[in-house]
Parts: structure tokens; C-alpha cells; sequence
């Protein structure tokens, strides 16, 4: 893993974040970051130990996280609702729940919530993908 | 999971070792790999289960990359354009459960690309702009030499600003060009462009299809046949350096100019790991054509 983890620029902040979740918001499978799945998903055991397996994957819009998936379904078709999600899901990530990278050019940031924070009450789902 | 018609192995015909990720999102989707058999493989994540993670696998070529980076091919027709892929299925200690060679006929259809799965530089990873600049450097690279090959070395026009950029006090060895030093001049060029080539294990597929031209042409082949002894070439790295140390530097000694460029390279590089590559190179060569 990288020396600091999280990356020392990482910054807590008040920040509207979109994600991908499966149907049932309570499901605990939306919120577990790749390090901590199972089975988790890897090619190298580097997969697993490297920093950002510890993050959750986050958008800065409805948009940006649409475009996102929109383009992985030109890869995966239809299976992406059923490896990646089927709805998008909003929430208020505030400074006491984690740190976040900033945001790339296609809205995505990464966050790495605190252990105390349950993300399930913190999201909802607004729309679905299809 | 999809079930569909194939043949189950024991295990993958060669050991892959993942390079980097192409498509990534909490956890890699597309990932290359470069096999022991010296080919490129990709991975693309197509399923899963409560246990494993399944994944489709096909060899990619360097031109098949690079058709992918200029949009003109989509990954789903360079699945389509081999006979088979592989599917694998991993758990998260990289245990497989099925090894299986499929025919592309028999392709789950879920387990398709779309025909829209082409290259898009905003949606891919760093490593895949990485790997279409390495790529780019290796077509324009093969068409340099190819291109060459038909002329002079020295003349070359297009040889002459890749040689202005290599850094290493041997490019004048270029007026004594000989057949051993195809190879050196591969290195000299590759050294110009950042050892990008060497990567990989790139070198030694640019090295073969060198003296894979040099073999349809009917002079290069009879004066390599004459000249061309790799079986009296000293096989270990440090012999090449020994051999720089003790010999005559004659105009004649045809191991000169490799061994003076090899001494260099060696100064410049001063990491194992592109020790290894000389030396799986000889073997390679030793293996093709000695």
C-alpha cells in the first residue's frame, strides 16, 4: 500500500455525492469498498492491498455518474446492472463521515468513509439506471 | 452463471502477469497482462458469483492495439477476430475454480462487448494512455526499420532524428552497421524513445520481425547465413562485457560494436531487470535462428 492511506491531500468536505447502488438501499453490498469484499475483485494481490481498494467510488453529479455507467454498458451491457448497480443513489457526505480525493474531469472522486459511518442512512436512491 | 460450450483446462497455457489497468472501477473491468509465452493478453470482467469472479481473456497484438487506440477497432471485434479466448473464473486469493478454452463462436452473448466498446481517452485509465503511447511508438518504430531496412541504414532519413535523440555516445557505431547490429540499433532507437520498447518484453517480438525481414531478402539471408554465427556469440551478459574488455578492436571484430553498446547500455540502465531482457533476447534468437 502507498505510504499514506488515504493520501495526505484528501480533504474532509460538505459535498452532494452520487453513487451506483444495487435496489435495496439497506443492502450492504453498495457500500464495501473492493478491499473488503467478497470474493473481492481482483487480477494481482496488488488489486487488493493497494490504497484506493479502500475508497468508494463517488460522482459529483447525476450526470457524471450516468455518463459513467452509460459508458462501462457499451462494455458490459446489461451484465452492468448486475455487476455494478441498478440505481443511483444521493447523499450529503459531510466533513465527520470520511475524506474525499477531488474530483476528475468526469466528476468521479474517491472517498474513504470512517469506520463509524454507515453510509446506507446517509444515501438515497433517486433514479434507476435502465 | 451462464453456462456455454467449452473445454476445460487445468490451467491457462501460459503464466499472465497483470501489467495494468485499462478500465477500472472499484476493481479492475479491463485489465492487460503479458504472458510468459511473450504475448499480450486482455482481461475483461464479465460475471460473477457468490465465490468468484469470472473472467474472459483474449490475446491482443500490438497492431490490434493499436487499431483499438485510433478507434478503429472495438474490443468486441477483436474478441471476434480470434478462434478462441479463454474463461477463468478467480476467487479473491487469485484461486481459479475453471479454466476454460471456449471457441469465439461460443461466446455467451451477455459475455460480449457491445459494438460501441471503442477506445475513449476520457472514460480510460492513465495506464491506457500510457500503453497507446507505447504503442504508437512501436508501430512507427516498426515502420521506421521496416521502411529502412530497404536502404541504407545510414542514409535513412527517418533514422536520423530518432538518432539525434539517443543519448548514448555509441549511435556512432551507426557508419559500421553490420547484421548483429539490427539488434543494436533496435536498442539504440528504443533507448531514444525512453526504453518504452523494452517493456514488456517488447524488444525481442521488434528484434524477430527484423530478422524475420531480413530472411525475404534473398542477399540478407545468404550473408547472414555467412556471417551471421549466433552459436559463437557468448551467451551470458557479463561474457559480452568480458569480451569488450579483452579483445582486439579491430575494425573486423564483428562483436565491436554490440559489446561497445552493450557496455554503454549497461552504464546507462544499471537495473536488473533490463539485464534480464538481453538475456532472454540471445535465448530467443539462439532459439530462432541459431
Amino acid at each position: 500500500m502507498e505510504k499514506t492511506c488515504p493520501p495526505n491531500e484528501y480533504t474532509e468536505k460538505n459535498i452532494e455525492a452520487f453513487r451506483w447502488v444495487f435496489d435495496d438501499i439497506q443492502n450492504a453490498e453498495n457500500f464495501i469498498p473492493l478491499a473488503k469484499k467478497n470474493p473481492a475483485r481482483i487480477l494481482s494481490m496488488d488489486d487488493k492491498s493497494q490504497c484506493k481498494a479502500y475508497s468508494l467510488s463517488m460522482f459529483n453529479s447525476e450526470d457524471a455518474a450516468r455518463n459513467r455507467f452509460q459508458f462501462l454498458h457499451k462494455i458490459m451491457k446489461d451484465k452492468a446492472f448486475k455487476l455494478l448497480g441498478t440505481n443511483i443513489a444521493k447523499g450529503n457526505i459531510e466533513e465527520m463521515h470520511g475524506v474525499n480525493s477531488n474530483s476528475d474531469e468526469n466528476g468521479h472522486f474517491s472517498h474513504f468513509h470512517y469506520e463509524s459511518v454507515d453510509l446506507t442512512t446517509i444515501f438515497r436512491i433517486i433514479d434507476n439506471l435502465r | 452463471m451462464i453456462e456455454y460450450q467449452h473445454i476445460e483446462l487445468k490451467t491457462l497455457d501460459f503464466n499472465p502477469k497483470k501489467i495494468g489497468d485499462l478500465l477500472y472501477s472499484e476493481g479492475p473491468i479491463l485489465s492487460h497482462f503479458i504472458g510468459d509465452d511473450g504475448k499480450q493478453y486482455l482481461f475483461i470482467w464479465v460475471d460473477r458469483d457468490l465465490t468468484h469472479n469470472r473472467w474472459l481473456i483474449f490475446e491482443v497484438n500490438s497492431s490490434e492495439f493499436h487499431r483499438f487506440f485510433n478507434r478503429e477497432a472495438s474490443l468486441k471485434s477483436i474478441i471476434l477476430n480470434k478462434d478462441f479466448v479463454y474463461i477463468i473464473s478467480l476467487d479473491d486469493k487469485l484461486e481459479s475454480n475453471s479454466v476454460q478454452i471456449v471457441d469465439t463462436k461460443n461466446i455467451p452473448i451477455e459475455y460480449l462487448p457491445s459494438d460501441e466498446s471503442l477506445f475513449d481517452a476520457e472514460q480510460y485509465e492513465p495506464y491506457a494512455h500510457r500503453l497507446k503511447k507505447e504503442t504508437e511508438h512501436e508501430i512507427k518504430f516498426k515502420h521506421i526499420i521496416k521502411d529502412s531496412l530497404a536502404r541504407s541504414f545510414s542514409n535513412s532519413t527517418l533514422l536520423t532524428p530518432l538518432i539525434e535523440r539517443v543519448s548514448l555516445p555509441s549511435f556512432i557505431l551507426f557508419g559500421h552497421i553490420q547484421y548483429l547490429n539490427t539488434i543494436l540499433m533496435t536498442t539504440l532507437i528504443d533507448s531514444a524513445l525512453n526504453y518504452e520498447l523494452t517493456r514488456h518484453k517488447k524488444f525481442e517480438d521488434i528484434g524477430f520481425s527484423i530478422i524475420d525481414s531480413y530472411r525475404t531478402d534473398e542477399f540478407s539471408s545468404s550473408f547472414m547465413r555467412q556471417e551471421f554465427q549466433i552459436d559463437q556469440l557468448p551467451y551470458d551478459f557479463h561474457q559480452y562485457l568480458k569480451l569488450y574488455d579483452h579483445k582486439e578492436h579491430t575494425p573486423d571484430n564483428k562483436y565491436l560494436h554490440l559489446t561497445v553498446f552493450l557496455k554503454n547500455y549497461y552504464k546507462n540502465l544499471n537495473r536488473e531487470r533490463e539485464l534480464n531482457w538481453i538475456d532472454d533476447l540471445e535465448r530467443q534468437i539462439v532459439n530462432e535462428i541459431g
